[in-house]
């Protein structure tokens, strides 16, 4: 039985510093880590339109905030931390969050269009609905745990490198790990009953 | 170890970092073998999920890096904008300070004398029967009333005379 191995894509310097974050190498790790960047924010709020602004926003605040790097953690670690205070503050923004509360919920990616369409009907039906339990499943979590899993989960980065990049200590990282994977358990039980 | 896992051994499982008891029980235990090979699917399927739908093609990455550094640069020329408005700002309130705390003029003995003066003309045309501006008018009317009387005394003493014998 294989578990999920997960080592952090490091071909990042760790060393890099604030010297090396003139506007020609912003320009590099801009190249290197926008997917990573946009990635997280969608994982987070489900939006698209909302994930391509917070990955501009999260570069550009970056670049203001480069005199702060110390270079005690990797630039992507740094750059994670940026993502997620902005999506952090972008949740609690009363305008979104009104817009939430009457529109029910957040708007959400259709799951169901992720399935290969070459699937046999049963197959694709299968794979359409574990596709929206894992979906609901996550999007129920918490925020910072749904961070925390879509980081260690999606983005492979190592309980030390969440821990920076969301002010945790990484024993809380890891209680709140525990608690998603619970949920995400929960809901697969849940499932099965039906 | 008989009982079944529990979250925490799922999750470190998961994680690459199960310890050999647990190891040993999904070995030996169906459902716990079979729970972790669901969950491990999901975290797959909902990897894979993100990853596709996260992903655009080169024009999207090139359009947001060429975003980004247009907002890069206009931030680079910001600080002059900033601390020109900033500068104007200033301006305006010194000068709104200076205006309202400009001492008045000193009042002249001049002023005091023409002040009083038009008080009592005020009080001269408080008194008065009629407003100064009806003036010319109560003229006319005192002129016409004169006339009335003078020619209405006239003709009585001519009819006086014409009822004499």
């Amino acid at each position: 039985m294989e578990c999920i191995t997960t080592t952090a894509d490091t071909n990042l310097d760790v060393g890099m510093t604030r010297e090396a974050l003139a506007l020609d190498d912003f320009d590099a790790l801009m190249r290197t880590e926008q997917q990573r960047i946009y990635r997280i924010v969608l994982t987070m709020l489900a939006d698209p339109d909302v994930a391509e602004t917070l990955t501009q926003e999260c570069f550009l605040k970056a670049y203001q905030q480069r005199s702060g790097f110390r270079g005690e953690c990797s630039p992507r670690t740094w750059l994670v931390r940026i993502a997620v205070n902005l999506v952090r503050d972008h949740l609690r923004n009363r305008r979104w969050r009104f817009w939430r509360q009457i529109s029910g919920s957040a708007p959400s990616m259709e799951p169901d269009a992720l399935v290969n369409p070459q699937a046999s009907a049963e197959r694709a039906l299968l794979a359409q609905e574990e596709l929206a339990a894992v979906w609901s499943a996550v999007q129920k979590l918490p925020r910072q745990q749904r961070t925390i899993f879509a980081l260690r989960f999606i983005e492979d980065m190592s309980l030390e490198e969440i821990a920076e990049a969301t002010s945790l200590r990484p024993g809380t990282v890891k209680a709140h790990l525990f608690r998603a994977v619970g949920a995400l358990r929960q809901s697969r039980q849940e499932r099965k009953k039906r | 170890m008989n009982a079944h896992l529990n979250n925490e051994q799922l999750t470190a499982w998961l994680l690459g970092e199960s310890d050999q008891p647990t190891a040993q029980h999904l070995e030996t235990c169906a459902a716990c073998s079979a729970e972790a090979d669901g969950l491990r699917d999901s975290v797959a399927s909902f990897r894979t999920m993100i990853v596709t739908a996260a992903e655009r093609d080169e024009r999207f990455w090139a359009q947001q890096r060429l975003l980004t550094r247009q907002r890069v640069e206009s931030h680079h020329r910001a600080p002059f904008l900033r601390w020109a408005a900033a500068l104007a700002m200033a301006l305006v309130a010194v000068a709104a300070l200076f205006l309202l705390h400009t001492p008045q003029p000193a009042q002249t003995a001049k002023d005091e004398a023409g002040d009083e003066a038009l008080l009592q003309q005020v009080d001269r045309d408080i008194e008065r029967d009629y407003p100064q501006a009806l003036a010319p008018a109560v003229l006319i009317d005192r002129e016409r009333n004169a006339a009335l009387s003078a020619h209405a005394g006239g003709s009585d003493v001519s009819r006086k005379k014409e009822q004499q014998p």
